[in-house]
């Protein structure tokens, strides 16, 4: 039998906390909880969560420099924002700092669950899919999935961002086959399809910037007009 | 660039370029006034010059010295080939209608640099008050959203987890337990709002009577227990039986709980938090102090904590619950009943007390103020 997924709450209301804390356990996750910044990101350091449920206003340290903190440090557990603050440009602040999801309180339970099953979901997957072939290797350019670093033709060191690292993986997972914005959508983001295709255009752009020689005439990452993305290990036009 | 309160350094700079400018424009006007009032001298003086040779020239035609004295005045003729002269004394008003003009331009334009100078500090000093009144609103604003969503989704989450996983009898009491407590919070950040804007208004209505300090505590503590249980939070009261305060019911109450309330957000996260209400007499007043071992704070910031929205440090890392009404409503209604309310903290980490000093039932009025 596989071990629960351990889920790291950070969270300074402690009814609240609490309240996470069991429904999780209740659902057969291994919950645990940290009441302010700092022993949150001592704790999300360990590497020993496979989720971090994250509120932003929090003693000491607050919730989005805690996420930039671990994105620095090339920690890539995935984090969910838990916070009053939801505003749009607070839900963008969130994404910017490497955050995956964004709930704000008052939530309903079940949708916070389901928020969580689906990020482990994705995760999983990318898991999985990265254990059967954890390097791809284009034009020149090389990216190891395990550590979402890479080097591009030009020799340059390149660190992908979480996103960025799931989005090469579904394209490499598919080589040479259109991958549809809402398949994109669907498996890296969720069921919440919080961002626009417009983010996922954004996305490539990042990705050919990195690795097409000329990001103009993208000889990897081609786009199907009106339909998605098509991704070539050989390059062609 | 764009100019506006949100951003007072960019406004610091343009104040600072304002002056710099008519520092620059000022000096610049005195020096060409100087150099004016120089050349109206030396034109005029000019003219006396031509003037003297047409005089000089009558003189040799054998023209009398009283009628080229009366042709050319200002200019002094000396009879027998003397020759003539400027009259000294219009060369002295030359030389002090230059010097008063530059005398006068001088005090011009020192007094118009004071008024500036004043006007800037003046117009300065209303923008630093409003950007610190706008930075400690949007504070409030922030402090108040998470006071109140914050409840509220554990209230629902409460509620929830009863609806969808019908617990059994033990867990179903903690749930309630607290639901109870969250709402307590929302009702007291609800209140607080309230006597605030009711404060503001001149609306706050209070009606003065003999109270009985222990039972006030007493109800009071039956209401927050659930709370101070939930959370781990030994609170006990030392109150002497038999002392009378002179206070309004509600308003003592409010000021207390304010109090409580704000140990309760000094103790989160310390070890073995602990908050302590006593009473004793102190000459004809009640000296009531709520004691806790939480985080303390600079006894420098001790006045400031009374401050309408105040909240030390940045919202996002906040150290505590609160929304910066409580202990300026608590230090209002107690200043309302006569009473003084301090705070003492040795530094942060070492827990506070506050301190309040409240007439006793019976004793003459003495800042009281009854309205309603």
């Amino acid at each position: 039998m596989s071990k629960p997924p351990r889920i790291l709450i950070v969270e300074d209301e402690p009814e609240l906390a609490a309240g996470i804390r069991e429904n999780l356990a209740a659902e057969g996750y291994q919950a645990e909880v940290a009441g302010d910044g700092e022993s949150g990101l001592d704790a999300a350091r360990s590497g020993a969560f496979e989720l971090v449920i994250l509120d932003v206003m929090l003693p000491h340290l607050d919730g989005y420099s805690l996420c930039r903190q671990l994105r620095q440090e090339g920690n890539t557990v995935p984090v969910l924002f838990l916070t009053a603050r939801g505003e749009p440009e607070d839900r963008i602040h969130g994404f910017e700092e490497g955050g995956d999801d964004y709930v704000s309180k008052p939530f309903h339970l079940q949708e916070l669950l389901l928020r969580v099953a689906a990020i482990l979901r994705r995760n999983r997957w990318y898991g999985s899919s990265t254990l059967d072939e954890p390097v791809v290797r284009f034009g020149g350019n090389e990216v190891d999935f395990r550590t979402y670093r890479g080097t591009s033709a030009d020799g340059a060191e390149q660190a992908l961002t979480h996103k960025e690292a799931m989005i090469l993986r579904l394209l490499a997972e598919r080589e040479g086959e259109v991958v549809s914005r809402d398949e994109i959508l669907d498996v890296v983001w969720g069921y919440d399809a919080f961002p626009s295709s417009r983010t996922i255009d954004n996305f490539i752009l990042r990705l050919r910037r990195r690795f097409e020689v000329d990001p103009q005439e993208p000889r990897h990452f081609h786009t199907v007009h009106r339909v998605g993305y098509r991704f070539t290990i050989e390059p062609s036009i | 660039m764009r100019l506006s309160l949100a951003n007072p350094r960019r406004l610091q700079i343009a104040f600072a370029v304002l002056l710099v400018v008519c520092v620059a424009q000022v000096g610049w006007w005195m020096i060409d006034q100087w150099r004016f009032s120089a050349a109206v001298e030396e034109r005029s003086t000019g003219l006396y010059r031509q003037s003297l040779a047409a005089a000089e020239l009558l003189l040799d035609r054998g023209i009398p010295v009283d009628t080229v004295e009366d042709l050319f005045p200002g200019i002094i003729a000396t009879p027998d080939g003397g020759g003539v002269r400027i009259d000294p004394e219009v060369l002295a008003g030359f030389a002090d209608e230059h010097w008063s003009r530059i005398n006068r331009y001088a005090w011009e334009g020192g007094f118009f640099l004071v008024v500036l100078l004043a006007a800037i500090g003046v117009l300065w000093s209303a923008v630093r008050a409003e950007t610190r009144l706008r930075r400690q609103q949007s504070n409030f604003v922030t402090a108040v959203t998470h006071e109140l969503k914050s409840p509220l989704a554990a209230m629902r989450l409460a509620a929830e987890t009863l609806d969808f996983r019908e617990p059994d009898r033990e867990t179903r009491e903690v749930l309630i337990r607290r639901l109870l407590t969250s709402l307590d919070r929302m009702e007291s950040t609800v209140a607080n709002v309230l006597d605030t804007a009711r404060i503001d208004a001149g609306r706050l209505a209070l009606a003065p009577d003999d109270v009985d300090l222990a039972d006030t505590v007493e109800t009071l503590l039956e209401t927050l227990a659930t709370t101070a249980q939930s959370r781990g939070v030994s609170l006990q009261a030392q109150i002497p039986a038999g002392i009378r305060v002179r206070a309004d019911p509600q308003a003592l109450i409010a000021v207390l709980r304010n109090l409580i309330d704000n140990a309760l957000a000094a103790v989160t996260g310390a070890e073995a938090p602990a908050i302590v209400i006593s009473a004793s007499l102190d000459g004809g007043n009640a000296l009531i102090e709520v004691r806790d071992n939480g985080r303390g704070f600079a006894p420098a910031m001790a006045d400031k904590l009374f401050e309408k929205f105040y909240r030390p440090g940045d919202e996002m890392r906040r150290e505590g619950r609160g929304t910066g009404l409580g202990l300026y409503i608590a230090r209002y209604l107690a200043s309302q009943a006569g009473a003084t309310l301090t705070a003492h903290s040795e530094g942060p980490g070492h827990g506070a007390r506050f301190r309040a000093r409240w007439p006793l039932a019976g004793q003459p009025e003495t800042a009281g103020e009854e309205r309603g």
